[in-house]
């Protein structure tokens, strides 16, 4: 079968008769400069393309404002912690260690185009001795009630409004035709009803694309004006072109089966109200119903069963109780190690190395619960991407917040950097004590050059590579269903409902 | 109205609406019951464990008064040590119970943690510790009556009532119907309080049925009286996408123009709106970084440690060769460690209620624009009413925090005074804990969230009256 894309169509024969040539025209190219005409003509077309592009930017502006702030405030808090840190003065290193730093999250340049769940995952961590703490103070506390009914992102007008103008571009795009008498005309004059579909669909996916392309662009300018005050790193780019690969397939997707339904509804009214009911279902229903179903099938341990599962593991550490008999039987491999007898024979300090073999017990401690929480809200995640397939929201979504940057799996990241240098503070502390106090001496304080000697915390973003390589199984997904939808098109196509 | 119902009652696409209806109320009712016992369940164990802990405590306190064990060396071990106590292993809950209609909205009770534990440390280490769950979760939001009332119901009563004058033109019967005596407004008023009004009748039986048999104590202590303001929020809040819907039909376009039209005014309203209105609050009033508070606590810390640093500095300077210096470091309730504690404690908690305080004026400021902006687009005040009406708003969650503010500061009275006198807790003062106080079992929405209701409604209600007088100009006009 001869492929019909690009073969021009003998249309009619020179009507003079001189010459017998024949004039070659483009059927699909045809229809989309038809289509694109009637767009660009329709006032209601003018104004929502632009009402669209005046939100998306709108987004932007806000975001771009959003960030900047958040930045300033973050190296406030950076520097401020620093100093606090380093004007401790003399003091004992465990002292220190108790007293901690701070880990602030930094928010990353592409949370412009989809803050994701930053909002709701905390922005500090206290790193203190002993404890592996949650991270606190989320913003989305501070946010009024109606702001749960609605963020302006570029991500919010890129997943929820543009795919109800690609509904808009499709669902009388055979119908109406049908509907007008113009449909059996068309085929009559030797228009295969693939060249519609084609020409039809190469004139929505240009407005689409042209609004997408625009986005990106005022992103990328965004970035650019952010790049002084934000790192903007050059996997950015490859990041950024995840997000765009990820809503052409999402959008291509929707006009495709809008496309698809307008061919075979009985009218352009059943196939519209077939179509929002797809995409209400898809923006709004689907994620809830998933969200509520992965939160029952994989539940999470509420706050009081986890720390209460700590503390009975912690049980088995000795901390600061020397009747512990952890703590006998440590001091007793200690002194055999050293070849004496009393700890006051020690060539180091004993209550720095119990407090180094304390500290990485509860290490073991803490990464198994900590990181079996990650896994169970890693496995609901997966859970809730699973029907990504046919409603593709729960695929894009993640990709999209995964691509910014801005996921679960990003914040897990970083609770995890967070707590190596925790675990570096206590480490250099224990070390100070081991080296430098004496047995027996409960008065020992470390200079105040310790406490410049052991870094700040400074959190170092994933690559691009991290951040596609657990998005496979989305993109799988949003790949299939642009297949799906346009392998449907197709075959509505092929022979379109004509009464 | 009578012969619209005869209509309506044979139109299979008006009892699909009524079962998606009633399917979603009810889905949304289990959900809410799942939600609540998991919350139940969370305030028990978190009773329990301060039963434990205090057990613990008094066991090893009563041990030590009856001089069977020696009093344990480290300060924050001893049970006798006010500070410590107040400040770590003695820390109370507080908690707020659930409202008779907490099954119907989820509200701001995800973001917000139902249990806190109290303790004499300053309030930052207690206000901010959150429930775990998962932040793609809290996002999305889970699918509860709150969600189905807001969003879904106005599709579903857009959908029957799209076509209520369009409808009659395209099927070539709008002649006969303006024909008869009554005026065509009257005639679609008719029409539409049996298509919109059938819908939310059946819906709001639903919801009464549905909270029967999932949840009886929603209509004990004050559910009745909460839930009966509901369903007026529910029928003026459907009234006001059916005048909106009979607005768009009496421009007298075709039916699709009014379905594409009235989408688009769900989406502009449902959807851009309150992302619109939320992004220019953020920008006027941003949202305080909490870090100036963990800064401004820290900072307290450090400078209360240097204070007492300098002080003992000093006493010993003056006091150098004095034996009774050596025996009192030694006595576990006022040594010196424990006194530093104390120092911080008092610096610390001053310096957080001034940033908190602070901080908190600027919340308000942000949400008070969000209040007065709210006005122009009814889906937020009536989503704010049903959250406030479930006990789950931010006027209940205000008064709640505010409380455990109050409740607070007697609790750190309670154990800093023994600590400052240096005197040791014992089995007695362990019974005379202060404990949070408990509601009452009738539910009482604080005023402020009285009156945000009331000013929610009556504006839907002056919006439903000119969405209908203007309807009903343009159909005098265009007969």
């Amino acid at each position: 079968m001869t492929s019909v894309t690009n073969l021009p169509t003998e249309i009619a024969p020179n009507p003079s008769g001189h010459g017998q040539s024949t004039v070659f025209v483009n059927p699909v190219m045809t229809v989309a400069r038809k289509e694109w005409l009637d767009i660009r003509r329709d006032a209601r077309w003018r104004s929502l393309a632009a009402a669209t592009l005046l939100l998306m930017l709108a987004a932007l502006a806000s975001g771009l404002l959003q960030i900047r702030r958040l930045d300033h405030e973050h190296h406030v808090a950076e520097s401020g912690d620093r100093l606090v840190w380093t004007s401790q003065g003399s003091k004992n290193p465990h002292s220190a260690a108790h007293f901690g730093q701070y880990a602030f999250k930094p928010v990353g340049p592409l949370a412009l185009a989809d803050p994701g769940v930053d909002a709701y995952v905390g922005n500090a961590a206290h790193l203190e001795a002993h404890r592996q703490n949650e991270v606190q103070f989320r913003a989305a506390r501070d946010a009024t009630l109606a702001a749960r009914m609605g963020h302006l992102t570029p991500a919010f007008v890129l997943q929820t409004v543009l795919p109800l103008m690609a509904i808009l571009l499709g669902f009388s795009a055979f119908s109406g035709e049908r509907e007008k008498g113009t449909l059996p005309q068309l085929l009559s004059l030797g228009v295969r009803p693939v060249h519609l579909l084609l020409g039809k669909a190469l004139a929505g996916i240009s407005v689409l694309m042209g609004l997408l392309l625009l986005a990106c662009v005022s992103l990328a300018v965004g970035l650019v004006v952010l790049a002084p005050h934000q790192a903007v790193e050059p996997g950015d780019g490859m990041r950024l072109a995840g997000m765009f690969l990820g809503y052409v397939l999402y959008l291509v997707g929707f006009l495709a089966l809008a496309l698809a339904v307008s061919a075979q509804a009985s009218s352009s009214r059943s196939a519209l109200v077939g179509l929002l009911v797809f995409w209400l279902l898809n923006t709004f229903v689907v994620p809830r119903l998933a969200t509520d179903l992965a939160n029952e099938a994989r539940p999470l341990p509420t706050a009081q069963t986890f720390r209460d599962a700590m503390a009975q593991d912690k049980r088995a550490l000795f901390g600061h109780d020397e009747t512990h008999p952890g703590f006998l039987a440590f001091r007793d491999r200690v002194l055999k190690q050293y070849g004496v007898r009393r700890v006051e024979d020690l060539p180091v300090s004993f209550r720095g190395l119990s407090l180094r073999e304390d500290d990485e017990a509860g290490y073991r401690v803490y990464d198994r619960h900590f990181g079996k929480l990650a896994s169970q809200v890693e496995r609901q995640d997966a859970l809730r991407s699973t029907p990504g397939l046919l409603f593709p929201m729960l695929a894009l979504q993640p990709m999209s917040m995964a691509m910014a940057g801005t996921d679960n799996r990003h914040h897990h990241r970083f609770v995890q950097a967070a707590e190596t240098h925790r675990r570096l503070i206590q480490a250099a502390a224990s070390q100070d004590l081991i080296d430098h106090a004496k047995n027996g001496d409960s008065n020992y304080v470390a200079p105040d050059s310790l406490w410049d000697q052991i870094p700040s915390f400074h959190y170092q973003r994933p690559s691009a590579a991290w951040a596609w390589q657990s998005q496979w199984l989305n993109l799988l997904s949003l790949l299939l269903w642009c297949s799906v939808s346009c392998f449907l098109a197709w075959r509505a196509a092929l022979r379109p409902r004509l009464l | 109205m009578s012969c619209e119902w005869l209509l309506v009652r044979n139109d299979l696409g008006w009892w699909a609406a009524v079962v998606v209806l009633l399917g979603c109320v009810a889905y949304a009712l289990h959900n809410g019951r799942v939600r609540l016992d998991e919350r139940i369940g969370n305030v028990a164990d978190a009773q329990k464990d301060e039963v434990q802990r205090l057990k613990s405590l008094t066991g090893l306190l009563g041990r030590v008064e009856r001089g069977e064990v020696k009093p344990p060396d480290a300060p924050y071990r001893d049970p006798r040590n006010a500070i410590y106590v107040g400040r770590g292993q003695g820390a109370t809950v507080a908690y707020l119970p659930d409202a008779p209609l907490s099954i119907a909205a989820v509200g701001l009770s995800d973001l917000y943690p139902q249990v806190l534990k109290i303790s004499a440390s300053s309030k930052d280490s207690f206000l901010f510790v959150d429930e775990i769950a998962n932040p793609a979760h809290l996002l999305n939001g889970g699918f509860d009556l709150a969600f189905v009332l807001v969003y879904i119901d106005p599709l579903l009563i857009l959908a029957v009532c799209y076509n209520v004058l369009s409808g009659e033109q395209e099927q070539g019967t709008l002649a006969l119907t303006a024909a008869s005596s009554a005026p065509l407004t009257k005639v679609l008023l008719g029409k539409l309080i049996v298509r919109a009004g059938g819908l939310i009748v059946a819906e709001t039986l639903g919801i009464w049925a549905v909270l029967t048999i999932v949840s009886p104590s929603s209509f004990r202590g004050g559910g009745v009286a909460t839930l009966v303001v509901l369903t007026l929020a529910i029928g003026l809040y459907g009234t006001f996408w059916a005048a909106l819907a009979l607005l768009v039909n009496s421009f007298r376009r075709d039916s699709a123009f009014n379905a594409v039209a009235l989408v688009m005014a769900w989406v502009l309203l449902l959807l851009v709106a309150p992302a619109a209105i939320n992004a220019f609050a953020q920008v006027r009033y941003p949202a305080p970084a909490r870090s100036e508070m963990i800064l401004a606590v820290r900072n307290a810390a450090i400078d209360a440690e240097r204070d007492r640093d300098a002080t003992e500095a000093r006493y010993r300077e003056e006091h150098r060769g004095v034996s009774g210096l050596a025996a009192e470091s030694r006595d576990p309730i006022s040594n010196d460690r424990t006194r530093q504690t104390l120092d911080v404690t008092l610096a610390a908690d001053a310096r957080a209620d001034e940033v908190l305080a602070d901080q908190e004026r600027r919340v308000k400021e942000q949400r008070h624009l969000c209040d007065r902006l709210a006005f122009l687009a009814p889906p937020i005040l009536f989503h704010d009413a049903v959250a406030e009406l479930a006990g789950n708003g931010h006027t209940r969650w205000d008064d709640y925090l505010a409380r455990v503010g109050m409740f607070h500061k007697t609790w750190k009275t309670f154990f800093v005074e023994r600590a400052k006198q240096n005197t040791a807790l014992t089995t007695t003062d362990y019974a005379r804990f202060p404990r949070f106080p408990v509601y009452g079992s009738r539910f009482v929405l604080p005023a402020e969230g009285r009156k945000r209701i009331a000013w929610s409604l009556a504006w839907i209600c002056t919006v439903v009256a000119v969405l209908l007088i203007w309807a009903d100009r343009r159909l005098l006009r265009t007969e």
